[in-house]
């Protein structure tokens, strides 16, 4: 569903360059877990922005299901269509409602108040946080904070659900409930999710894992289509 | 994201800095207000000018005078001037623009001159009403095509001896509580002749008029007007800068004024002396706008220091939007309506104060300097004047936050997700 192929990312120019990733290919197959594990510098949130098309491949290309994101597609348009996004330090609106915090990505897409109400209050039911709907972003946990992060991720049944460590910022409890909710919800709703961490623990629990080193890959357990 | 979304949002996040959004807010306010004020009482200026001589509209009444005026180069603070045969002498006094009898029979004879009439300037000591009190007693002469709104009686015609016209505000002159009773009755009037002797003339009022402000509150018939004039003058003869005529129908305006200008002479309608005051307004409109035009021009500084500010402070959710799906011309889109939803909401709070200072000045103004005058508001400032300055200052303050919106929509999202 989701390729790279050949993409390698250069940083500076001439005797400054710098290889963040070199010759990358990895395929991400519908429905599956994947993790990219590494140390800090081996090319992870790289290989993430251009997963999602944030960022640029200096060469190679990412497909998505045969097209090239960059060429062939409107890359904004595609990313708020079918990627969910969960980030380590959460980014919610702080003064909104949790209810319009899980609407933002429906907002940004030109979807009427009405129906992305409908849509986030489904989210929100699905991480458990439907009786907080109308509480500030504000005035939640910090796990609380990470359930309406993944609802939002989710809002729009993505297919493609990226997690840049989704824990880091948790305690063991609440991190470990994350972990579960997004296995759960990665499960039941048949989303590719690509996790970024250095937590090996978390990564094991997925089907697939990428090692990362000095922007290359050191060791990727994929098995092939199933 | 569609526009209205953008709208609200922009509105909520002006919400954001308080104290920010305020005192820019109070910059353009301050702007706009002034501007309201300026453009309000040029308005209400020439509203009432307009008013005034509207009836003078169609009225074939020209004032004419001697086109060979001097440039005025001050009475005596300047070099030598050599004589020049072509030019008209020139008088400390300016006594030689005062038209001669040559002169006027000169313009009597202009092609396109139907009736002249003489402007006799009588000047009355005061007016004895019939209880004793004396008045102040100001008038004019009056012109056959003199349009004056009757409210009772009849006009005067050409000549009419004996005969006045008073303003209804001048009934107590006659004794008079109402219109209708002022008729008939008599006005005294005491004058001066040239070597101080003191005179009385009693004249019958055979109408009254509206009063307004261009309007003598007296007017009195030529015939006696002339004998009065003449008793005035030192050398027993009235003398005139200008005179009035009427032109016939087979010539146009423009052939007129052209055949006086042959003549070496200016003929001017009330129409020309009409556009000449809105003219004069709005010089001192536009002046009194570019002062207006620099307290808007201080706060477009805030406005775009307000939103550069607004960027740095938003990195993070611009990377976040970005991230989400969100194109860089939505971002352009925030902040740039952002920066006009400044300029509106200032506009509105501008307008609303310039609003209640038109209330009080024009209240004040009724009751001080402009107490007796009816019809006029010193300030107007018209709905389509409101929504012409708030839209005005939107645009302009959206064209201000152009450059922090594009500054905005060009973030990279990578970095900005990591900003601190």
């Amino acid at each position: 569903m989701l390729d790279v192929i050949k993409v390698n990312k250069v940083y500076g120019k001439k005797d400054k360059a710098f290889n963040a990733l070199s010759d990358i290919s990895l395929p991400f197959d519908k429905g599956t877990s994947n993790a990219i594990v590494g140390k800090s510098g081996s090319g992870k949130s790289t290989l993430l922005h251009i997963l999602i098309g944030l960022d640029h491949p200096t060469d190679g290309t990412v497909l998505y299901n045969g097209k090239n994101i960059l060429k062939d597609m409107n890359t904004d348009s595609w990313r708020g269509k079918n990627v969910g996004i969960v980030f380590q330090q959460f980014f919610l609106q702080p003064n909104d409602s949790v209810l319009d915090n899980v609407g933002l990505p429906l907002k940004l897409q030109g979807i009427s108040k009405k129906k992305r109400n409908i849509k986030a209050e489904e989210a929100l039911k699905k991480v458990g946080l439907e009786d907080r709907m109308k509480s500030k972003a504000n005035d939640l946990s910090g796990g609380q904070k990470q359930r309406v992060a993944i609802a939002r991720a989710l809002v729009d049944n993505p297919s493609i659900l990226i997690a840049d460590e989704p824990t880091g910022n948790l305690d063991t409890e609440n991190g470990d409930a994350i972990e579960n909710l997004l296995f759960e919800l990665q499960k039941k709703l048949g989303t590719t999710l690509v996790i970024v961490t250095h937590d090996t623990d978390l990564a094991k629990r997925c089907e697939r894992v990428i090692y990362l080193k000095d922007g290359k890959v050191e060791k990727d357990t994929y098995k092939g289509k199933k | 994201m569609k526009f209205v979304d953008v709208v609200k949002t922009s509105n909520s996040n002006l919400r954001r800095s308080k104290l920010r959004t305020f005192l820019t807010l109070l910059a353009i306010s301050i702007g706009t207000f002034t501007l309201a004020l300026s453009l309000g009482l040029g308005q209400g200026l020439r509203n009432y000018i307009s008013s005034e001589l509207g009836q003078y509209k169609g009225v074939n009444l020209y004032q004419v005078e001697k086109t060979t005026l001097n440039n005025f180069s001050g009475l005596g603070n300047h070099d030598p001037i050599v004589y020049n045969p072509n030019k008209s002498p020139s008088s400390a006094n300016y006594q030689n623009n005062f038209l001669s009898a040559t002169d006027i029979d000169q313009i009597k004879k202009v092609k396109g001159v139907q009736n002249l009439e003489l402007p006799y300037a009588v000047v009355f000591d005061y007016a004895t009403a019939p209880n004793g009190t004396k008045y102040e007693a100001s008038n004019s002469t009056f012109l056959s095509q003199n349009p004056l709104n009757l409210v009772a009686g009849k006009t005067l015609s050409a000549t009419d001896p004996g005969s006045v016209l008073i303003s209804q505000k001048y009934l107590p002159l006659v004794g008079s509580s109402d219109i209708s009773s002022a008729l008939g009755k008599k006005l005294t009037l005491t004058y001066k002749n040239a070597k101080g002797a003191i005179s009385t003339i009693t004249l019958e009022v055979k109408g009254v008029y509206e009063p307004s402000l261009i309007q003598a509150p007296i007017f009195i018939n030529s015939q006696d007007a002339e004998k009065i004039a003449a008793e005035q003058a030192p050398g027993g003869a009235p003398l005139f800068n200008f005179v009035f005529i009427s032109k016939s129908s087979d010539v146009t305006d423009v052939q007129i004024k052209a055949n006086l200008s042959n003549a070496k002479f200016t003929g001017r309608s009330f129409a020309d002396i009409n556009n000449t005051l809105n003219n004069i307004i709005t010089g001192v409109q536009i002046s009194l706008a570019a002062f207006s035009g620099i307290a808007i021009l201080a706060s477009i500084v805030g406005v775009i220091n307000t939103l550069f500010m607004a960027v740095l402070e938003r990195t993070r959710e611009i990377g976040l939007f970005r991230a989400l799906g969100s194109k860089k011309r939505t971002i352009f889109y925030l902040f740039s309506v952002e920066a006009a939803l400044l300029g509106f909401w200032g506009g509105v709070i501008g307008i609303f104060f310039a609003f209640l200072a038109q209330i009080a000045i024009n209240k004040i103004a009724a009751n001080t300097f402009l107490k007796g005058v009816d019809g006029i508001q010193l300030l107007n400032i018209r709905p389509s004047l409101i929504v012409f300055i708030i839209i005005v200052i939107s645009i302009i303050t959206w064209i201000a936050g152009l450059l922090p919106a594009f500054k905005a929509s060009q973030v990279d999202p990578i970095e900005s997700l990591r900003y601190e």
